[in-house]
């Protein structure tokens, strides 16, 4: 009886399961089978050519291919710089806001203001920003504060500034995601570890260093985590604001892989490269993982 | 080793919430001291000050005679016990032991062999690896307990330490602070809201309530000559029963009307004296452990209507009225605490007798009408 009742129960709970299981096999494991099996293949839209096995053919085109190779680097080097920005910023950002000041809502609602832009119409803003000659805003800004000795520059297309310009922009959008998550994390610290550590005889230096810090261990992992995928990802940027230029300097792996697939309709290529960036992405969230469970073993 | 001056300190937080108003209280070096009240009462504001986890709006706090509002908790060399423990959650035992140490830039030789120490006085040395959620809560406590010793404070605070325990714990460690505060001989401040807790562990009790001190002596002073009603009825359990009364001179003897009924008092009771020339009292305290079934030399007898008899097994709690239901001048439940089994049906009405030396006698504004009790502020030497 009892048996039988547990066996009900496992049926139920398949079932409660399924929706959720059908929608990761329709639009995650599927498409990256698909995407698996193509970047296995020749597979080029409007192509006479016919349809053919190439086994690693693609994968060892790609990591051949200059463009990809800087596209790899760019990501690299952009996620690189990127996250121990980012995530130093929101968390100077997050210690900042959390004094219990008057209008400190105001600083809040403002810093996290831009997450809710969506990335496209920010990129068109700073693209005016970024506007070449002493008339563009930040140009005269600079030249400005530098009392005339600031040389105007064409941020956007030129190999040394365009990547820092997008780098600046991603910082200035993304920057509030993260400093509301460590400001949650802030928050949940209990005052009483505070007042300990005083009472203890620890400055404020040492109250940050051994009490904050391993406090915020866990949402810090999560914030690098998150903005490295998201800074892998870089993609709305660069396809608004340079298209990979100049001379390459801001392609991305992202970009590429949309470029390949819908530009040039290579889509063995472009699946080639997803496959690319799935497998980096995985090895993120598995090293995210091990420190997680590091934690929670000796915890 | 330290004294511990407060000098008419007072805590405001807005104009209309005063957490402490004016206390003035010295405190021995290697004394004692129980800080007692309902919550709300302003005794955890008197630990925290003293702390330097808040600042006191009026007044001078001093340890060792030097005056030390200006000094952050870290320059007070003081160690406190939270009500929480607040222990470090990332950091093992061992870890937080050494805490304090560390914090002082003690050498890690000598932090290992104090924190031995300290883990060997309080029965940890099995726990140093582990983190405090892999602690009971007596544990948690002991940790607690270790990282306030660990650096040979001159003060050391104790936040309602026990009230996270559950009762057979409680009592156990209760006994254990105070032997360790017999071994240590630090001047200790103890907060609770328990009486048992205070009248077993201090020195001396400070009772307070709206953030004013109300008395302060021995647990005896607290218990036999209480400052107030608010004294009385706080300390003892069940508390003092109370009650408005009339006294009035008849036939040359003195005379009390309670809740309708007249007590004799003889001319050899305690404080006849000071109650024939008072005109202010107005209420009649009586603790239930002074009442009796059967006659006593000297003992008054009053009628009692029995409400409720409760069984507690070494003794019983008889809740009884002085009027019968039909002519009620005064619904005042009184208890009574009886050695024994009470053989008693409710309702039924019975003679209970009390020795009018027992009473305590209050002026209508509240203060002892025979006892002047303002006398221990100061330590006994």
């Amino acid at each position: 009886m009892a048996d039988q009742l547990h066996k009900h129960e496992h049926l139920i709970a398949r079932l409660f399961v399924l929706p959720a299981l059908i929608g990761l096999l329709g639009f995650v494991l599927l498409p990256f089978a698909l995407a698996v099996t193509l970047s296995l293949t020749n597979l080029r839209l409007g192509s006479p050519l016919p349809l053919e096995f190439l086994g690693v053919e693609q994968y060892r085109r790609i990591f051949t291919d200059y463009t990809f190779l800087r596209a790899l680097r760019n990501t690299m080097l952009f996620a690189l710089i990127i996250v121990p920005l980012q995530t130093g910023l929101a968390l100077s950002l997050a210690l900042l806001i959390n004094q219990p000041l008057r209008g400190i809502v105001v600083f809040r609602t403002v810093f996290f203001m831009p997450v809710v832009f969506p990335l496209s119409l920010v990129s068109v803003v700073w693209v005016l920003l970024f506007a070449p000659g002493s008339a563009g805003l930040l140009n005269s800004l600079l030249e400005i504060v530098s009392f005339g000795a600031w040389q105007p520059k064409d941020f956007l297309h030129d190999t040394a500034w365009a990547l820092p310009a997008i780098t600046l922009t991603s910082v200035w959008q993304g920057v509030g995601f993260q400093m509301v998550i460590l400001l949650a994390a802030l928050q949940s610290i209990p005052e009483e570890l505070y007042q300990a550590a005083r009472i203890d005889g620890a400055n404020r230096r040492q109250q940050f260093v051994f009490i904050t810090l391993p406090q915020l261990r866990n949402a810090l992992i999560f914030v690098v985590l998150v903005t490295t995928i998201l800074a892998f990802r870089l993609f709305d940027q660069v396809q608004i604001m340079t298209q990979g230029g100049p001379q390459y300097a801001t392609t991305t792996i992202m970009y590429e892989a949309v470029n390949a697939a819908f530009a040039s309709q290579q889509v063995a290529k472009g699946a080639a490269m997803t496959v690319v960036f799935f497998v980096l992405v995985l090895l993120l969230t598995l090293l995210q993982r091990f420190l997680l469970r590091q934690e929670r073993a000796v915890a | 080793m330290a004294t511990i001056a407060f000098n008419q300190v007072s805590k405001r937080y807005d104009e209309n919430t005063t957490a402490l108003n004016a206390l003035s209280l010295q405190i021995d070096d290697g004394e004692f001291i129980v800080l007692v009240g309902p919550s709300g009462c302003g005794k955890s504001t008197v630990l925290r000050l003293l702390a330097g986890l808040e600042q006191p709006s009026e007044g001078e706090i001093a340890i060792d005679d030097k005056v030390v509002n200006d000094l952050m908790p870290q320059q007070r060399n003081i160690a406190m016990v939270f009500q929480n423990y607040a222990l470090y959650p990332h950091m093992s035992v061992r870890d937080n032991l050494a805490f304090p140490l560390r914090m002082h830039h003690m050498g890690k030789q000598a932090i290992n062999t104090r924190v031995n120490e300290i883990a060997q006085l309080l029965n940890l040395a099995e726990l140093l690896q582990r983190r405090p959620k892999q602690l009971s809560g007596g544990q948690k406590q002991r940790v607690a307990m270790g990282r306030a010793l660990v650096r040979d404070p001159s003060v050391f605070l104790l936040d309602e330490p026990l009230s996270n325990l559950d009762a057979r714990l409680r009592s156990q460690i209760r006994a254990d602070i105070a032997q360790l505060q017999l071994r240590l001989r630090k001047t200790t401040i103890y907060v609770t809201h328990d009486q048992i807790e205070a009248m077993t562990l201090g020195h001396r009790v400070a009772v307070m309530n709206r953030g004013e001190l109300q008395q302060i002596g021995t647990p005896e002073q607290l218990y036999n000559r209480p400052q107030n009603i608010f004294v009385a009825s706080f300390i003892g359990n069940p508390g003092m029963n109370i009650a408005t009364t009339e006294v009035f001179a008849q036939n040359n003897d003195l005379h009390a009307a309670v809740c309708g009924q007249t007590l004799h008092l003889p001319s050899a009771v305690q404080g006849y004296n000071e109650l024939s020339r008072s005109e202010n009292v107005g209420y009649i305290g009586v603790r239930p452990e002074a009442f009796r079934l059967s006659q006593v030399d000297g003992c008054v007898a009053l009628k009692a209507y029995i409400s409720a008899v409760e069984y507690l097994g070494a003794e019983s709690l008889v809740y009884f009225h002085l009027s019968s239901h039909d002519h009620a001048h005064d619904n005042t439940t009184w208890i009574a605490r009886i050695n024994g089994h009470v053989d008693a049906t409710i309702d039924q009405s019975i003679e209970i007798f009390l020795d009018p030396g027992a009473i305590h006698w209050f002026n209508s504004d509240g203060s002892n009408a025979i006892f002047d009790t303002c006398q221990s502020v100061q330590p006994r030497r």
